[in-house]
């Protein structure tokens, strides 16, 4: 399994996390297997920096948290989007846009 | 709520992460096993994946809401494990903090209360008293006559307002009209004085223009006298008074803590009332330019200082100079002397002896912070392993900087504990070596700001040390691992060589310091008094002057009174003599020509008091030459025989006989029987002036009396007081105290600032004493696996002795010479403060440099000798 790995950019990662939970509620596990899939593998988050994330988060109130069981009837935390979250991602999301748009002009020009 | 539930259910947040990650663990692992891994094969695989479960545990704890609060728990019961392992390195830090701190807190708050923020007035700094300065009498400090004063106020230009007060060092009326009648301080003042000062009655008001130009009998009383006398009457208006037998009226009352021009004044005048009340009769205020009969108050205009208002006084003297060049010949001239009003109170020992206080106190402090410094540093160097260990364990440099400042607190904090106990102790002693005899000294208390002052710095030096590691860590965290001890072992040696020579040198110039002091304490107690203090008590008798038909009436009932005590004395059992004299403590040359041997003389007068007969055997007076004076002489003193003291005896008849010679002024003079011993009445520390005793004669009025007791005479003094109320209700005992007291009053703050400084050195010698010993045993330390090997390759015992003790003591000599060199530069400022001793003295600085020697040798002594027992094969076994 030699797939590229690349590192995200500071700040991004919590974008990412909340787009995701922004899908329904999930539990970490899930969260990073999903980052994995929609990203071809490209972004692999790392335990280390995920639940750090997450308790940022949930201590922001971006995310609320569950415990609920699983479709194999384990135990599970799962994280959603509170409303102040659904705000900053919205925020995030638009800041976001712009940048990449700003990086791809620049990329292409100096091409 | 959710910090509140971070906090209090912390094991039900732990349980609940640990649950969080194990579930992606396991989860990881099955998807592994899907994939079609063994179980062992998936869960080592996903062990590696995850890296150090604790680390991402504890980043996780860090997002929690006051997740430093929860870690300076931990932080804290690690550092007190920490200390409990090495108690007797936590106990020395502790009490080296503590004895520094409380110290530090004790001088600070002395100097707090008596220098920097000790008068109750409005912007003290601004304030000054003026004097006359009389250079042909030797005084800075000469009275003002009222037409100066005018025109002082009239020609200066550096000051907002000028206010008089009357001259009185210790002037005192007898507060009548009561049981026991009392002895109270009065002064007399203008009435824009309080103004002026800033200072305004508690109850009441003050005296009005009015009253001043009238002259009335108006008083403003202290609070003292009014809780005392008056505080159950509720109402101050239009309250009496009797003084002297004169009823006088209460206008006001002034806060406790003012007390000009003189402290424990009782009652205040208008300064025209004054004049009411001296003797029997009104007498007229003297208004004539000669009469030097004030004091002046001056506020200086804002941003005025000193200089320049000195400066302006000169220019207004030098006019006053040019319009009266008919001035007498006694008089003093136009000069003026400009003082911070603090000197009034205080004088010119007590602020300098602070100061060098502070000096003593910094030095300590300095001392005490490196010492304590370089015993974290030392532990710090051993701990670096333990912390290099813990790094690679996954703790973030930053929870190892947070550890070591929650060990620096602690051990702060709990110092601080100690440093406010020792304070309040020594403030208490520092009260009690002083008993009463330094002014506003029984007010003084621990100030909160210097306390956190003190603790600031504690903890700063703590911080600073203690975070070393932490920082060394950083830098070569490999190096440690891997047990190479790189250059920054060395570094620390040096660090530490340094702060010991710091100590050392501090230590030095304190002890120099001290030992002049100490020689001067000494000096001052061992200079010949000329009479034999002990088991003796003196007293003044203050007869009734009030309610007799003439003045001379109450004279004679007056000599009555004192025959009659004087008699009631002599049968008191424990007494073995009682003598009596007047003006015993004179501090004036009285004014006038002197004429010796029939020649009138301008050079040094001389001061005088009459005394009775025995006065000479009842103090142990040695006779020098000549003979004491006989009945006949005493009682009769148309008899015209007088003794003199040997410094007048030197100064007029030098390496002649005086006896059979004479002296006097205008009037018939003495003739010389006999010559006693100079005799220091003043105290210790006044240089005995050229005096003569006179026949008091048979009719002793308003006496000093010296009571000679075998034994202790404190037990005599309710006695005392007894026989007078017997022989007259209305006389006063006045000052009834032991001599030797009365002479420990007089040089109360050289005592204090002896003793503490003294105090403070041996403090700083220990402390310096022991840093020198922890360095040079952590160095040892450090050098076992070298000395290991010399030992091996056939050093002898004493040689590894020596070349420890050498090392020892090179860095003692450093320190040492240097603080030699401060001293020299230093102890000039002592100058003033210092009696019988030269700043340079050579005793004090070679005995001085001995004794540190001595203490730094011992203390080297212990590592050498550990040293010497070094064993090859212990050493290289613990590589």
């Amino acid at each position: 399994m030699s797939s590229p790995k690349s590192d995200l950019p500071q700040g991004t990662l919590d974008m990412l996390i909340l787009k995701v939970v922004a899908l329904g509620p999930i539990h970490g596990y899930a969260i990073a297997q999903r980052i994995q899939q929609i990203s071809k593998d490209v972004l692999q988050v790392q335990q280390g920096s995920l639940y750090p994330a997450l308790h940022r988060l949930e201590n922001r109130h971006w995310l609320s948290s569950e415990w609920r069981n699983t479709d194999t009837g384990r135990e599970a935390k799962y994280y959603s989007l509170t409303r102040p979250g659904r705000r900053q991602l919205e925020l995030e999301s638009t800041s976001w846009d712009r940048l990449s748009e700003a990086i791809r002009l620049i990329m292409q020009t100096a091409e | 709520m959710r910090w509140v539930r971070s906090l209090l259910h912390r094991q039900d947040l732990e349980d609940r992460l640990d649950k969080e990650l194990r579930f992606h663990f396991e989860s990881q692992v099955q998807d592994h096993i899907a994939r079609g891994m063994t179980e062992d094969t998936a869960r080592r695989r996903v062990r590696m994946e995850f890296g150090g479960l604790d680390h991402i545990k504890d980043e996780c704890r860090d997002q929690r809401p006051l997740a430093w609060l929860v870690d300076l728990r931990q932080d804290l019961s690690v550092a007190l494990r920490g200390f409990g392992r090495s108690p007797g390195f936590a106990a020395v830090c502790v009490i080296t903090l503590g004895v520094t701190i409380g110290a530090n807190t004790t001088v600070f708050s002395l100097l707090h209360t008596l220098v920097l923020h000790s008068l109750p007035y409005a912007e003290p700094d601004r304030l000054t008293v003026l004097w006359t300065d009389d250079p042909k009498h030797d005084t800075a400090t000469e009275g003002v006559s009222l037409a100066n004063f005018e025109d002082w106020r009239r020609l200066n230009r550096t000051f907002d307002a000028m206010e008089i007060f009357v001259r009185t060092n210790d002037r005192q009326l007898t507060l009548s009209g009561q049981e026991t009648p009392e002895r109270v301080q009065i002064a007399a003042v203008s009435t824009g004085l309080f103004r002026l000062l800033g200072v305004a009655p508690i109850r009441g008001r003050m005296f009005t223009e009015e009253e001043q130009e009238k002259r009335l009998d108006v008083v403003l009383i202290s609070e003292r006298l009014w809780t005392n006398h008056f505080s159950h009457a509720g109402h101050i208006m239009a309250r009496k008074l009797e003084l002297n037998g004169k009823p006088v009226e209460i206008v006001g009352v002034l806060p406790g803590e003012f007390q000009f021009p003189y402290w424990n004044t009782d009652i205040w005048f208008p300064y025209t009332s004054f004049f009411n009340h001296n003797h029997t009769k009104i007498s007229k205020i003297p208004v004539g330019r000669y009469n030097d009969w004030l004091g002046v108050v001056g506020r200086l205009k804002p941003r005025i200082s000193i200089d320049q208002a000195r400066a302006d006084m000169a220019r207004v003297a030098s006019i006053l100079a040019q319009e009266h060049p008919e001035a007498p010949k006694d008089f003093a001239g136009f000069g003026v002397t400009v003082l911070p009003i603090h000197e009034q109170h205080y004088g010119s020992f007590l602020r300098p002896a602070l100061w060098i206080l502070f000096g003593a106190v910094i030095a300590v402090l300095l001392i005490g912070c490196s010492n304590v410094g370089s015993l974290l540093l030392a532990r710090a160097e051993n701990r670096i392993q333990e912390f290099a260990v813990r790094r690679s364990l996954g703790a973030g440099s930053s929870r190892l900087i947070r550890q070591l400042l929650a060990e620096s607190a602690l051990l702060a904090l709990a110092a601080a504990f100690i440093g406010l106990g020792l304070a309040q102790i020594g403030l208490r002693m520092a009260v009690q070596i002083a008993d009463s005899s330094i002014p506003r000294l029984d007010r003084v208390e621990i100030h909160g700001l210097i306390l956190l002052f003190s603790l600031a710095i504690a903890v700063g030096t703590a911080l600073l040390c203690g975070c070393f590691p932490a920082w060394r860590i950083r830098r070569d965290s490999d190096n440690v691992l891997q047990g190479r001890r790189g250059t920054a072992g060395n570094k620390t040696r040096y660090a530490l060589n340094g702060l010991v020579v710091c100590q050392v040198a501090l230590a030095m110039v304190l002890c120099t310091v001290a030992g002049l002091l100490l020689r001067s304490f000494l000096m001052v107690n061992a200079a010949p008094l000329g009479y034999k203090p002990e088991q003796m008590l003196i007293f003044d008798l203050v007869n009734r002057s009030y309610g007799f038909a003439s003045p001379r009436e109450g004279q004679a009932h007056g000599i009555r009174v004192a025959r009659e005590v004087i008699e009631r004395m002599q049968s008191l059992p424990g007494v073995t003599g009682v003598a009596y004299a007047s003006e015993l403590f004179l501090e004036r040359h009285p004014d006038g020509a002197v004429i010796i041997d029939g020649i009138e003389r301008s050079d040094v007068p001389f001061t005088t008091s009459s005394v009775s007969r025995d006065f000479f055997s009842v103090l142990g007076v040695r006779l020098v030459s000549g003979r004491f004076l006989l009945p006949e002489e005493e009682l009769d003193s148309r008899q015209r025989a007088a003794i003199i003291n040997e410094t007048m005896a030197r100064h007029f008849w030098p390496n002649q006989d005086p006896v059979g010679r004479t002296f006097g002024r205008e009037n018939r003079p003495w003739t010389i029987v006999g010559v006693v011993e100079d005799m220091r009445l003043r105290g210790r520390e006044k240089k005995p002036v050229a005096h003569a005793f006179l026949p008091a004669g048979k009719n002793p009025w308003q006496p000093r009396i010296l009571v000679r007791t075998q034994k202790d005479p404190v037990q005599l003094v309710a006695a005392i007081r007894n026989e007078v109320r017997r022989v007259d209700q209305g006389a006063v005992v006045h000052r009834l105290m032991s001599v030797e007291k009365h002479l420990d009053q007089m040089q109360a703050p050289r005592t204090l600032q002896a003793s503490l400084v003294g105090i403070f050195s041996i403090l700083a010698i220990g402390l310096a004493v022991f840093g020198s010993y922890s360095v040079l045993q952590y160095a040892t330390a450090q050098r076992a696996r070298e000395f290991g090997i010399r030992a091996a390759m056939g050093a002898t015992a004493s040689g590894l002795m020596r070349l420890v003790l050498r090392r020892g003591m090179a860095v003692a000599a450093v320190g040492i010479a240097i603080g030699l060199l401060a001293s020299f530069w230093l102890t000039h400022l002592l100058a003033g403060l210092l009696y019988g001793v030269s700043p340079l003295d050579g005793t004090t600085f070679a005995g001085s440099a001995v004794l540190l020697i001595l203490a730094l040798a011992a203390a080297s002594l212990a590592p050498a000798y550990r040293s010497s027992r070094a064993n090859p094969v212990d050493c290289l076994r613990q590589e």
